[in-house]
């Protein structure tokens, strides 16, 4: 059975990943499991400087769902490399870094010093609700975002280039034809749907940044639609996620055309989450009788067709 | 039944039900026994120290026994069948039963709590745990002081039983009838101080109340675990008199191991989690709003 994936350069040994910001460092998860059981890892959103995040409450729940404002707490650039990737690369998996810069040019310092540092694959997120500068302001600025990629593009020389697309836009197609035009090896989606929760008791918002990224099971109609979309339109490779919890969720995926899966809020519902996945693609194509897993990818049976 | 064991121990497992038994209107006393440990782990495949029977989950080896949680850690409880409700709720680690067992006292405040209220005996569970900080030893040469309010008890009970009877005890709460192990308190404490809103138990007031007429010197070492507006006035008045001590704190959570940011309070430091570097926070540390 072969459950290798390429995603532009990179070479994944299954499609399982981590969704960054549910995953820390790798450092607390490694307690629970082997890593190397994983394709990869998407390590937390990094910022140039160590970012202090929102004030809480940060989280809540919602129906099978939650609500996150955490706003990128991190350690900043040079405490990421100096501890962070050397424990990720313990373990034999790839370690994909998300970065967060607040200026283009923050980017693409983040992209250079990631890429000379080694890392596999540079998520850029473009997508976060949680910020107010870089995030959002890039998610619906699309010449703003394309410019972004095209610069970042020509720092990158070895690892993967993915950008993580908001679904918090009109036409998710657009901005994935434009990450295609310049260059990005990969896109990932969906980052978190824009939400917000009250409490009808105090009339207060119940998030101290009043509104938040809605994640889990709750989402992942919307993510696989926009998978399937997003396939029709680009031919580099997708990373899709949105609720995955299990293997056929996984498959699911697949088949609305992703080449490789990232498990995110299920880390907290079951801290193996993500190993489980692989297993449970690996019997869904026992019973299918499937050898290759990028067979699955797009392998969407359409009625009449 | 599973052995505790403090090395290459696993943090997840399924524990069945033995009972779940209401104290009062709202409390209840929730007592599991961890029967399977289930990781997926192919490297610790080995680390199995298990007595008796098992039950071994499919597609998932067994990473060695229960780890024993220490007094001021906790557990992320399944509540209810996956998605609903979605996360795992914190429960504090009360106090070991028979057989390897491990208690839980709880009060029911929303939708989560409520369902695990109505999880009978018999249930499977999924547990993750023990979790965070333990309360640290009071110093050498300090007496230990223990402030416990409304269901805060769950949490330094078991600090007051390790104390061996050294502990002086102030709990308070809003009625005689929420007054939880009382006779079991006084045997295990070396004073016990009580106090209800109604004055239906012990003095007719708050724990503060209490303590502002102690002479609490800073040759005490305390230990605070109650609701946010207790912890602080406390905390504020056990910082005036110079004495040292400790807070257990709550925090919404959603993986409870460290993972997510989501669970931070304010400190002197920054940030910090309250599931990893907390619950048990030194009272320097805390900044109140
Ligand atoms: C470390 C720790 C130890 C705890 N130990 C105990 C204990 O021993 N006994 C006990 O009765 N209670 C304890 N609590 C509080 C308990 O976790 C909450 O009462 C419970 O999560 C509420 O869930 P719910 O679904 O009933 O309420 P809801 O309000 O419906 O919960 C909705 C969401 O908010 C979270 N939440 C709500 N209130 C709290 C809170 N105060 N703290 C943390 N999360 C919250 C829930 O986990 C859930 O994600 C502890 C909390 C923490 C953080
Ligand atoms: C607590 C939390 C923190 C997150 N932090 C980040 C982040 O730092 N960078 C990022 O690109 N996405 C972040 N995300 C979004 C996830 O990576 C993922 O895109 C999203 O949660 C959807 O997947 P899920 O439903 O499986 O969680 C975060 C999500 C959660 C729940
Ligand atoms: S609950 Fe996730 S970091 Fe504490």
């Amino acid at each position: 059975m072969d459950l290798s994936v390429n995603i532009g350069p990179m070479k994944l040994k299954n499609p399982v990943l981590t969704a960054s910001g549910t995953f820390g460092y790798g450092e607390e998860y490694a307690e629970h499991y082997d890593l190397s059981l994983l394709g990869g890892v998407m390590m937390k959103g990094i910022s140039a400087r160590p970012r202090e995040g929102n004030p809480p409450p940060r989280i809540y729940e919602t129906p099978s769902g939650m609500l996150n404002a955490i706003g990128l707490q991190n350690v900043g650039l040079k405490k990421f490399l100096k501890e962070k990737l050397p424990f990720i690369r313990q373990y034999e998996t790839a370690c994909i870094a998300n970065v967060l810069g607040e200026t283009p040019a923050e980017y693409v310092k983040l992209a250079r010093a990631l890429d000379e540092a080694g890392v596999d694959g540079i998520e850029l997120n473009v997508s976060c609700p949680n910020v107010k500068k870089g995030g959002v302001a890039f998610a619906s600025d699309m010449k703003g975002m394309a410019r972004l990629v095209k610069k970042v593009r020509a720092e990158v020389k070895h690892a993967a280039l993915i950008v993580k697309l908001s679904p918090n836009v009109t036409d998710i197609r657009v901005p994935a034809r434009l990450c295609e035009e310049e260059g990005a090896d990969a896109i990932s989606l969906i980052n978190t749907i824009t939400g917000m929760a009250i409490d009808a008791e105090t009339r207060a918002p119940v998030l101290a940044n009043i509104t938040g990224g809605l994640s889990g099971p709750a989402i992942k109609p919307v993510a696989l639609r926009m998978v399937w979309e997003v396939y029709h339109t680009v031919k580099i490779p997708i990373i899709g996620m949105g609720g995955i919890s299990n293997g056929i969720d996984a498959v699911e995926f697949m088949l609305a055309g992703a080449s490789a899966v990232a498990v995110g809020t299920a880390n907290f519902v079951t801290p193996d989450a993500a190993p489980r996945v692989v297993e449970g693609i690996k019997e869904y194509m026992k019973a299918h009788g499937i050898n290759n897993v990028s067979e699955l990818t797009g392998a969407l049976r359409m009625p009449g067709a | 039944m599973i052995t505790f064991r403090r090395e290459k121990s696993s943090l997840s497992f399924k524990a069945e039900v033995l009972s779940n038994t209401p104290l009062n209107a709202e409390h209840l006393l929730l007592t599991v026994k961890p029967i399977a440990v289930e990781t997926i782990n192919a490297v610790a495949a080995e680390a199995t120290e298990v007595k008796g029977s098992m039950t071994p989950a499919k597609a998932t080896s067994l990473k060695g026994p229960v780890a024993p949680p220490e007094p001021g850690q906790f557990y992320m409880l399944r509540v209810g069948p996956f998605p609903e409700p979605l996360l795992k709720r914190p429960l504090c680690f009360f106090r070991l039963g028979d057989n390897g067992s491990i208690e839980f006292l709880y009060r029911i405040r929303g939708k989560g709590t409520r369902l695990l209220s109505e999880i009978r005996p018999g249930a499977e569970i999924d547990v993750l745990g023990p979790l965070g900080r333990k309360y640290p030893r009071p110093p050498k040469g300090k007496t230990p002081l223990v402030v416990a309010g409304g269901t805060g008890l769950a949490s330094v009970y078991p600090l007051i039983q390790s104390l061996g009877g050294r502990a002086v005890v102030f709990y308070g709460s809003s009625c005689g009838e929420e007054i939880l192990f009382k006779s079991e308190l006084e045997q295990m404490s070396a004073e016990l101080h009580l106090a209800t809103d109604d004055g239906s138990c012990g003095l007719k007031g708050t724990v503060l109340d209490m303590l502002r007429d102690y002479k609490l010197t800073a040759d005490h070492f305390v230990y605070i675990c109650g609701p946010e507006v207790m912890t602080s006035s406390v905390a504020k008045a056990v910082k005036e008199t110079g004495a040292k001590g400790c807070a257990s704190l709550e925090a919404h959570m959603a993986c409870g191991v460290g993972a997510c940011m989501g669970c931070v309070v304010m400190t002197t430091k920054g940030y910090k989690r309250v599931c990893r570097e907390g619950p048990v926070f030194k009272l320097e540390e805390l900044v109140f709003a």
